[in-house]
């Protein structure tokens, strides 16, 4: 396989942007941004009311690319050695054997995941910030490339558990899809009119390719004077008057690789401040709290954050 | 906030402001220029007429109705200036049709009071019509405060340094206030939390009246308190502070002239008899003699350059000053104040950060100036030729009227930027795009390719003379 190119990944974003689109009506934007989180190896959080799609768009996503999938349904009495996978007694060999739990796959969906206990979501801190998981001592790598897909409802409150900041963090971004248009609803009821489309959905991106072009997008270049401008924006999150915690190093770090990767999927080999600028949202909405005052005024982080962006001047002459 | 009042209740409120200033000015050039003969009640007319004759033309078409207010102006002076300057009983003889345009006309003894009547005339219809063609809120209100306040001050301080005795400055002051304490009530009045809905409704008006009296009151205080006598002590202290730092000024040239070796002086052999007698002026230096009408118009440019600069310059504060206030009013629209422990602190940190940044920009400045390279230098020259040219877009496009905010990416503001000159489209894209390549990409662009861009960037400035396109500016730009 020959070295790939910008050229390279634009033409993978648009095999899976048009894989997915088969089965996901609309919802482009979401859709691009999931490939980014692709590129930057990071995990995804979607976030939306039942029926919106997450879970398809999840599945959608994993059975775009040639990898291993599994899924994991949360409820409160999954346990963390149902995730990690744990050492049995075989009593034919009479030895411990390790049996891997469902975390150790390529793309790993976590359907509803704030209906999991608080210890069984720890237990996937290790492996998503990590990439491996240590089970009584011993400590397995997951398989490259591992991206975690979560899903939660906001609206149902009643037996979950919400997530841990620590855990939020380790997300690169948080997608929420909304309503579909008129248009693109009618588009839904008109593509699974007959059957399924998720069932023809053939793989368009094997782990290989997907490592190789994760390579290319961090060495786009990104000047100093925007990554300034992403210290500044996050620096600025943590000193606004209506946010109690804001964004982390952490965050700082995946506003940067994701703005590369948004930059090599629009063709281009150096990160421009737009590119920052149109990933800060997606990347810290959900990594900073606003105090009790801001949600009394029904403000948002969104709406915060925004803010922070029309404040924060950008790089330039 | 800014509510929009209806037509006439606005354009009482304004109207009533502006006459109030109008008034003021009209008595003093009475006083001074028409020896009592200005009719200003009648002048003062043209407000309203023109008011309603725009307002009754407004089923026309724009040119027809421009048309229609300057004819009405034009009528409104001619009318004004023959029944006003000429006693009812001169009308039957034939010499009053031909009296007034020739006075209009008359270079002598001018300006009289003919020509400082159509004058006048002219300026209130004038007004009149701009008051006709505007919405009044609460932030024309605050303009138009802001406007006609310097302006009573002006012609009070002209009537102190004149000794002119104007009519009823106290009257005219209190009107004043009392025009812009009722709009501003007006205009609150609607808000859903103002005192016409609020809880507070039941007593807006004794606050409005204690408001006005509190105004009225403050403002005898100062009438009694400040006489001419404060005025003279004011100005002698001034003047006195002036002449310290004229003083200073003088001294510090003096002590480096004295740094200065003094020349050597040099001998003359001392000749005997009266010497040689003068030289006639030759007629080329009296042709090279600046005559002394030019010195004096020089002289009267120069002045009025410097006054205009001045009150530019106040003007631009003053300006400043009110948006800001705007500003924080909008801001405070709906909130609830509760005290913030550490804000004050907090602003004056944010002050000096602030004043601290501009310093060290001049600072900067100084050392480029003083041949020290800025890191843009660095760079190799075609790249920051590239730079360079897309500073000089920002700087024309901001002398247009289309500045770039800080938090703009380049491609945001070439998106406004298309918005203005939507024709230079495809020229704008061109150098945003290469200097995006330049500034953040690291690209160096060849010699061709400047001048390229050199040649696409005077296309665009060409282009914009030709369009004579003005930039529409936003109420937020304006702010």
């Amino acid at each position: 396989m020959h070295a790939p190119r910008p050229l390279d990944i634009q033409t993978a974003a648009e095999r899976f942007t048009s894989n997915v689109g088969r089965v996901i009506v609309g919802r482009s934007e979401s859709v691009e941004l999931i490939f980014i989180a692709l590129l930057c190896e990071g995990h995804v959080l979607i976030e939306d009311v039942p029926g919106m799609g997450k879970t398809l768009l999840a599945r959608a996503t994993a059975r775009s690319l040639d990898g291993s999938f599994k899924r994991i349904q949360c409820t409160p009495d999954l346990l963390p050695s149902d995730v990690v996978g744990l050492h049995f007694f075989n009593q034919k060999l009479s030895e411990f054997e390790f049996r891997p739990g469902p975390v150790m796959a390529n793309v790993v969906l976590v359907d509803e995941i704030n209906r999991a206990m608080p210890r069984t979501q720890s237990c996937l801190l290790e492996s998503m910030q990590e990439r491996q998981v240590t089970v009584d001592l011993k400590t397995v790598c997951l398989p490259r490339p591992f991206i975690l897909m979560a899903t939660q409802n906001p609206i149902e409150l009643e037996g979950t558990f919400p997530l841990p900041e620590a855990q939020l963090d380790r997300f690169l971004l948080k997608l929420r899809l909304g309503y579909p248009t008129p248009q693109d609803e009618f588009g839904v009821l008109d593509r699974y009119q007959q059957d399924n489309p998720m069932d023809r959905l053939e793989s368009v991106i094997g782990t290989a390719e997907l490592l190789a072009l994760q390579a290319l997008a961090r060495g786009t270049l990104i000047a100093e004077p925007v990554r300034r401008y992403i210290v500044a924006v996050t620096r600025a999150t943590r000193e606004h008057p209506d946010i109690r915690l804001g964004g982390s190093t952490r965050s700082a770090l995946g506003l940067q690789s994701a703005s590369q990767a948004l930059a090599t999927c629009r063709g281009r080999d150096y990160v421009l401040p737009d590119d920052v600028k149109s990933l800060a949202v997606p990347v810290l909405s959900h990594r900073i709290i606003l105090k009790t005052e801001a949600r009394l005024k029904e403000r948002t982080e969104e709406d915060i954050l925004r803010e922070i962006l029309d404040s924060v001047p950008v790089p330039t002459e | 906030m800014n509510q929009i009042l209806p037509r006439g209740t606005g354009a009482l409120f304004a109207g009533g402001m502006e006459a109030c200033w109008m008034v003021g000015g009209l008595r003093l050039l009475e006083t001074r220029a028409a020896a009592g003969a200005l009719p200003v009640p009648w002048v003062m007319i043209g407000l309203p007429l023109a008011f309603t004759l725009w307002r009754l033309t407004r089923a026309l078409s724009p040119f027809l109705r421009l048309a229609a207010g300057l004819a009405g102006g034009v009528v409104w002076a001619l009318v004004l200036i023959t029944f006003c300057a000429f006693p009812v009983d001169a009308l039957p003889e034939p010499a009053w049709v031909a009296g007034p345009a020739g006075r209009l006309f008359q270079r002598q003894g001018a300006p009289n009071p003919i020509q400082l009547t159509a004058l006048a005339a002219v300026a209130t219809w004038v007004g009149g019509l701009r008051l006709a063609t505007m919405r009044v809120g609460f932030d024309r209100l605050l303009s138009e405060f802001q406007f006609g306040l310097p302006i009573l001050l002006f012609i009070f301080f002209c009537a102190a340094q004149w000794d002119a005795v104007l009519p009823a400055p106290g009257t005219v002051v209190f009107a004043f206030f009392t025009f812009f304490l009722l709009g501003m009530a007006a205009a609150r009045g609607g808000d859903a939390g103002g005192w016409l809905r609020g809880r507070m409704r039941a007593r807006w008006l004794a606050a409005l009246v204690f408001n006005t009296a509190l105004v009225l009151g403050v403002g005898l205080m100062l009438t009694a308190a400040v006489t001419p006598e404060a005025l003279k002590l004011a100005l002698g202290c001034l003047q006195a502070l002036w002449d310290t730092m004229v003083e200073w000024v003088v001294w510090f040239i003096a002590f480096l002239a004295r740094l200065i070796p003094a020349p050597e002086m040099k001998t003359y052999p001392m000749g005997g008899g009266a010497g040689p007698a003068p030289q006639a002026p030759s007629a080329i230096a009296d042709i090279m003699q600046i005559p002394d009408y030019v010195r004096r118009v020089a002289a009267f440019i120069v002045a009025a350059f410097w006054i205009v600069l001045f009150g530019v310059c106040l003007w631009r504060m003053a300006s400043q000053i009110a948006a800001w206030l705007r500003r924080q009013m909008n801001d405070l629209d709906g909130a609830e104040v509760e005290t913030l422990r550490g804000a004050f602190r907090q602003d004056v940190r944010r002050l000096l950060i602030r004043v601290l940044r501009r310093l060290r920009g001049w600072i900067t400045w100084l050392g480029y100036a003083l041949g020290r390279r800025p890191m843009t230098d660095l760079l190799p020259a075609e790249a920051a030729a590239v730079r360079r040219l897309y500073r000089r877009l920002l700087a024309w496009s901001a002398a247009g009227g289309c500045p770039r905010a800080r938090h703009q990416t380049p491609h945001e503001f070439l998106g406004r930027l298309c918005d203005r000159l939507p024709e230079a489209r495809t020229k704008l894209t061109l150098i945003t795009e290469h200097y995006a390549g330049v500034r953040y990409g690291g690209r160096r662009p060849d010699a061709d390719l400047v001048k390229l861009l050199e040649s696409t960037w005077q296309d665009v400035r060409h282009m914009r003379k030709r369009s004579g396109i003005q930039p529409k500016r936003t109420i937020q730009e304006r702010e």
